[in-house]
């Protein structure tokens, strides 16, 4: 239950920071006096080299993919940031759109149908809500239901109202970030 | 120092809804709209429980950010102005509501929770249909409690509130299983954990999910056929129908109608359950009487024939289950006493039967207790006296509120009305429904029966109260015998694991499962709070500060059935009607 949040009680009732590994191996990094501004990317999703690469910070969508090889010869969205939480861009704004967060970054051929995208993020969070909140817990079911039953159309207002009550009440940020990839994808691609 | 720490204290204000209410430091926003009557839909909410923050009903929205907000986690504020009802609150709030009920079964009209349903009056108040949205992937069957409460997961909206219950009294049987939407009310299957029927978790169910076992339904069709029979002439084939009530249900069952907990609404009741139609009303708390004379008696047995002590109390089925499951090995300290309800039950199919002239057969008796446990104590075999069982049936605190509504009889509105002659009690009998009152009881007659003398002061302040474990040391004649009293399995461990340790420490403890004692029982209204239980004790102590008569061997009619009809049975029949015995227990059982 929180709050209080770790940086007031944590370990041992304590004051806690907690680290990233990835900021662990920063410092060490520092502390070898090797330390370069770059960070790790994880490129997926319809590409010839999907993989975890170690390259410098900042890089925007399309650079990351131009250097790993991996650009797509085909019109294509991405998601970038944490998974089926991230942001979703086309194929312009991936020219300035930076690869941040947790640094992901997914490709999809635009073509890809609407219905199996929305199939795909619903599963997830219906499997992965820890059922403790109840917009996150049933409203995370209710999307893939919603979905999965209605074969000739999107029912994109009962989506909405399901995803705007995830995102304002939720309590983690897990049901919160239903919003973005709808949202996103909604704006970006579908709408473009 | 002592001025600046006053100053510290002063009392701030919110605003809720443009109303500005002053709170104490460290309140929630909804503790502050709770006290002060301002609703805020809320299922996973209990002043005794953690806050849990999971139902997302009680949403607020904060004035200035807009931001919308659970108010039981957000902490008042100098300053803070919320609103309850805002355009974002109510969408928000509804489709949440909408979300949460889609899991819950609704039986309304069969449901037993009646108008105290909190998911009925919200949907209700809110226009909330519960239908816009499905689940019917949850196909975990109705769990039977032993034969006193069951668990429905499909009603079930996943507050969590009866698990942190069972955990809160040291029982740890319920648990939701699973993940995410596939979460479901479950129970623990290791074999060493059982239930023992106290039905705390009904108690403390929001929406009915987790329910005594339904007595309503044939008591009910009972008291139709009755009124079926009255409007014939010269029915001889007729059940005679017996209600009989707890001590506890008095200062408690006035809630059912919206009135402040401990009223003591005896004379009331009485009325009541003349008008629904049942032929004598007698009291449990006679019955009470008789168990204290039998258990003090056995007391003071024990005492001087070096018999196995400490000697347990034995009246909550709750507390003998535990016994019988968890600790067989203690079995020969419980009192061979039957309990209040079983007592007079019996009294009446045989002594009282005898006296009226009436077929035992022909008695149906209905008690009405403050418990859950009580319906599985009530269907003992082997508690039968000539092959009747003592007691027919049991309704919960709740349960009567319902059958009283569902018969338009408005209870605080009635004249109050003296019981039938069996109905004859002493104010040791009202204390039983407390913590302590069942000790307090047997040692003012264990006085008179060692000493020969009365008790000049009858209140065993020690004894009282709402902590879970209490000692005390009297002074009885020229023994001195040390007592404890403990309430919840939590604490049946502390005391029991103390009496390994010295096992000459204590020589009397009273056990009762439930916070409180039968007071704050299983089968008491909804909701049931250590504040509102401690309201329900005051009723009951004011009760026996009231009475003349205020020690068990003071009721002449007990005495009567005692000493001038069970005396006089030969040995086997008197232990059939007083006395029980106890067997090791596996789980479900």
């Amino acid at each position: 239950m929180k709050p209080p949040f770790p940086v007031e009680v944590g370990l041992f009732g304590k004051p806690t920071l907690i680290h990233n590994v990835e900021t662990l191996f920063n410092i060490a990094k520092v502390s070898e006096g090797k330390y370069k501004p770059f960070r790790f990317y994880t490129v997926c999703g319809k590409v010839k080299k999907p993989g975890v690469y170690f390259l410098p910070e900042h890089l925007t969508a399309e650079k990351l993919l131009e250097v790993t090889g991996n650009t797509p010869k085909f019109n294509y969205f991405a998601q970038i940031g944490g998974g089926a939480s991230g942001i979703v861009i086309n194929r312009e704004q991936a020219k300035t759109h930076p690869v941040n967060g947790a640094g992901s970054l997914e490709i999809y051929p635009s073509d890809i149908e609407p219905r199996k995208m929305l199939l795909k993020w619903f599963k997830f969070y219906a499997e992965q809500s820890c059922g403790k909140c109840t917009p996150c817990r049933e409203g995370s079911y209710q999307l893939y239901e919603l979905v999965k039953n209605n074969k000739k159309e999107i029912p994109w207002e009962q989506i909405n109202e399901i995803v705007d009550v995830m995102g304002k009440t939720s309590f983690c940020a897990l049901g919160k970030s239903v919003m973005m990839p709808v949202h996103s994808y909604r704006m970006n691609v579908l709408h473009q | 120092m002592k001025n600046s720490t006053k100053k510290t204290e002063v009392k701030t204000t919110i605003e809720i809804d443009g109303k500005k209410i002053t709170y104490k430091p460290g309140e929630s926003v909804l503790q502050v709209a709770i006290k002060n009557d301002i609703e805020i839909p809320h299922f996973c909410y209990h002043e005794d429980l953690p806050v849990d923050v999971h139902c997302r009903t009680c949403l607020v929205e904060v004035k200035g950010s807009g931001k919308i907000t659970t108010s039981c986690n957000l902490i008042a504020e100098p300053g803070l102005k919320v609103l309850t009802n805002s355009p974002a609150v109510q969408k928000l709030r509804n489709e949440n509501l909408e979300l949460l009920l889609a899991d819950h079964k609704k039986l309304c009209s069969r449901c037993r929770k009646g108008y105290f349903c909190r998911s009925y009056e919200f949907m209700k108040k809110f226009k909330i249909s519960g239908e816009k949205y499905h689940r019917d992937k949850i196909k975990v069957p109705l769990h039977k409690l032993g034969a006193a409460a069951e668990f429905d997961p499909q009603a079930c909206i996943s507050c969590n509130k009866c698990v942190e219950i069972c955990q809160k009294i040291g029982i740890n049987f319920l648990k939701l299983s699973g993940k995410g939407s596939k979460a479901y009310l479950d129970y623990n299957k290791d074999p060493k954990v059982d239930c023992i029927y106290c039905g705390q978790c009904t108690a403390h169910c929001p929406v009915g999910a987790i329910r005594e076992q339904d007595h309503l339904t044939p008591v009910e069709n009972l008291l139709k056929n009755k009124s079926r029979r009255s409007r014939m002439t010269s029915d001889k084939k007729g059940k005679i129908l017996i209600a009989q009530m707890a001590p506890s249900v008095r200062t408690s069952i006035g809630e059912e109608f919206g009135l402040k907990p401990g009223r003591n609404m005896e004379g009331q009741m009485y009325t009541a359950l003349r008008k629904l139609g049942f032929d004598y009303i007698f009291d449990v708390n006679f019955g009470a009487d008789i168990t204290t004379y039998v258990e003090a008696t056995e007391l003071v047995e024990r005492l001087e024939k070096n018999m196995p002590l400490p000697m347990f109390t034995s009246c909550c089925p709750g507390w003998v289950k535990f016994m019988e499951f968890y600790h067989p090995e203690m079995l020969s300290h419980l009192t061979k006493s039957r309990s209040p309800q079983i007592h007079a039950g019996a009294a009446y199919k045989t002594w009282w039967a005898k006296n009226a002239g009436i077929d035992p057969k022909k008695i149906v008796v209905v008690s009405f207790m403050p418990c859950t446990s009580k319906k599985y104590e009530a269907g003992f075999d082997k508690l039968k006296v000539n092959g009747l069982k003592p007691v027919d049936y049991v309704l919960t605190t709740r349960e009567t509120g319902a059958l009283l509504k569902k018969h338009n009889i408005n209870l605080p509105f009635l004249k109050p009305s003296k019981s039938d002659l069996l109905g004859a009690y002493t104010g040791a009998a009202v204390i039983y429904g407390a913590s302590g009152g069942v000790m307090e009881s047997a040692l003012r007659t264990a006085y008179h029966f060692i000493t020969g003398k009365e008790l000049k002061k009858v209140e065993f302040q020690a004894v009282r109260g709402m902590q879970g474990i209490k000692e005390a040391e009297i002074q009885i004649g020229d023994k001195k015998i040390r007592v404890a009293v403990a309430a919840t399995a939590k604490n049946f461990r502390v005391l029991l694991d103390e009496i390994k340790k010295h096992p000459k420490k204590y020589t009397y403890i009273e056990m009762m499962a439930c916070p409180g004692g039968c007071i704050g029982g299983g089968g008491q209204p909804y909701p049931n709070t250590e504040k509102i239980v401690y309201e329900r004790i005051k009723g009951l102590y004011k009760i026996d500060d009231s009475m003349k008569l205020r020690k068990a061997h003071e009721n002449k009619l007990m005495l009567d059935f005692m000493e001038n009809y069970v005396a006089k049975l030969p040995k086997h029949k008197q232990h059939e009607i007083l006395l029980t015995n106890y067997s090791r227990k596996k789980k479900f059982e």
